[in-house]
């Protein structure tokens, strides 16, 4: 056997050796840290979490003029130029609260992150009216309206900006051990 | 021609220029590892609580997706010099020992050209993509390859090339970055091959196209406002997690408005330099 076929011979070796160690050690991490169970839930499925239960009711995309009409208190948006306007939409989300417990419950009801798909567009959400921080009574519900805005100024490519619409949209309120969302028709 | 390339190949894989490029490439990359990844791997879940916070995941732990790292900033500034050093300087030290002479008693002008140009860009693409590889191979052993989630600690926003496939098949985005890592490799490398008719020394002809390089980003903040534009500057381009605004059309433009112009000068001059 030549040198050279020798020292070809221990490189195949050490890479064959290097790929079972890497795959053991792939699918072991892998194993023990996999990727999140995914939990949609629905108008008709609400989520529950810690005794609240969590019901997406409906979401709006507005221009920017269509949402100061709407929701004139808010002035959020008063310094976009019309020129700007034209890069933004805004969403707005519908979700109730219901305290399921026999005691009363606090919670935060901007603790959600906006996903769309295909476009990949993501943001965290603000509450048009009131407080973030709430307090629910036992069997009471509460209403919250959810607003972000959706722009092709760094949030979404522009070619995605006005196909926006037919993306499916959802809030995630817990991302791992298991992704938890509420989804939007 | 099929003869005349592998023996170019044959040529580019025993040149020690392109094992020193792969060893500054897997010192950066190693580096990497044992400073930024090791110590995540102890506990990929120190910083997970619940709710929106998330395990360290390899896409935002390998050396392409932790923005902000200062190995990737190092590994993307020497780039072109890493794409340069396997085969680039070839032709001029074909042409300097008269090697080139011997090439063209035997064989066709255009056969020698076309195989050295392919055999450059190859090896420069395989020098910058090996350690990258390497990198991202390690990290994937040691840190789950958990999906990325847009809670913002991965940096790909949803107006970033690619973001879609980014959050749904991180590792098909991976290899799409990397095969634009080859292809950048390869044409900065032809950048020295073309810089051979006009420049004689080794040294400056190694730094042609880290000038080029270079000079490109000192121009990208002037063409940045041009929404189908953005950045042209190579380093961003390359940042695989993308911190300034890059266009499909910029990457794809930028490699062909060098590499195609390279290619035909380098043929056309080739062809026609007389040096016998």
């Amino acid at each position: 056997m030549t040198h050279s076929k020798m020292i070809k011979i221990a490189c195949v070796v050490i890479f064959i050796i290097a790929g079972i160690i890497w795959g053991i050690n792939f699918y072991s991490i892998n194993k023990r840290l996999p990727n999140a169970k995914i939990f949609e839930y629905s108008k008709n499925n609400p989520a529950v979490a810690d005794g609240l239960e969590i019901t997406p009711l409906e979401k709006t995309i507005y221009s920017v003029d269509e949402y100061k009409k709407e929701f004139p208190e808010d002035n959020s948006y008063s310094y976009l130029t019309d020129e700007k306007k034209e890069h933004y939409l805004i969403i707005v989300f519908k979700v109730k609260f219901k305290n399921t417990t026999q005691e009363v419950l606090k919670f935060e009801a901007d603790s959600f992150i906006i996903e769309a798909f295909p476009s990949a567009y993501h943001n965290g959400v603000l509450v048009i009216e009131g407080r973030a921080k709430r307090t629910i009574e036992p069997g009471e519900e509460q209403e919250v309206l959810l607003e972000s805005n959706i722009n092709d100024i760094g949030l979404i490519k522009t070619k995605d900006l006005h196909k926006i619409r037919s993306n499916k949209f959802c809030l995630v309120f817990s991302y791992y051990p298991e992704k938890k969302m509420l989804l939007f028709d | 021609m099929k003869a005349m390339l592998k023996i170019e190949m044959d040529r580019a894989f025993k040149n020690r220029s392109f094992y020193l490029s792969l060893s500054i490439g897997l010192s950066i990359v190693m580096a990497h590892i044992v400073m930024a990844v090791l110590v995540k791997s102890d506990n990929p879940l120190k910083f997970f609580g619940n709710g929106l916070t998330y395990p360290y995941s390899v896409f935002n732990s390998w050396i392409g997706g932790d923005s902000t790292n200062p190995y990737l900033a190092a590994y993307t500034t020497i780039f072109p010099i890493l794409a340069t050093l396997p085969f680039g300087i070839s032709y001029l030290n074909d042409l300097k020992k008269g090697y080139i002479k011997n090439i063209y008693t035997r064989t066709n002008r255009i056969n020698y050209c076309v195989s050295k140009y392919v055999a450059t860009f190859v090896m420069a693409g395989i020098a910058v993509v090996i350690p990258m590889i390497i990198n991202l191979l390690i990290t994937s052993a040691i840190l789950p390859s958990l999906l990325p989630v847009t809670n913002g600690i991965f940096s790909i926003g949803g107006g970033n090339l690619w973001s879609g496939m980014f959050y749904m098949h991180p590792y098909i985005y991976v290899l799409m970055y990397l095969l634009v890592y080859f292809i950048y490799g390869g044409v900065f490398a032809s950048l020295a091959l073309v810089g051979a008719f006009f420049v004689d020394n080794i040294f400056l002809l190694t730094l042609f196209p880290f000038i080029t390089y270079y000079g490109l980003g000192l121009v990208a903040p002037y063409v940045y406002k041009y929404a189908l534009i953005r950045s042209i500057n190579p380093a961003l381009i390359l940042t695989i997690s993308q911190p300034s605004g890059i266009t499909l059309f910029t990457v794809i433009a930028e490699a062909l408005i060098i590499g195609v112009p390279c290619f035909i000068i380098f043929i056309w001059r080739g062809v026609k330099n007389d040096t016998l």
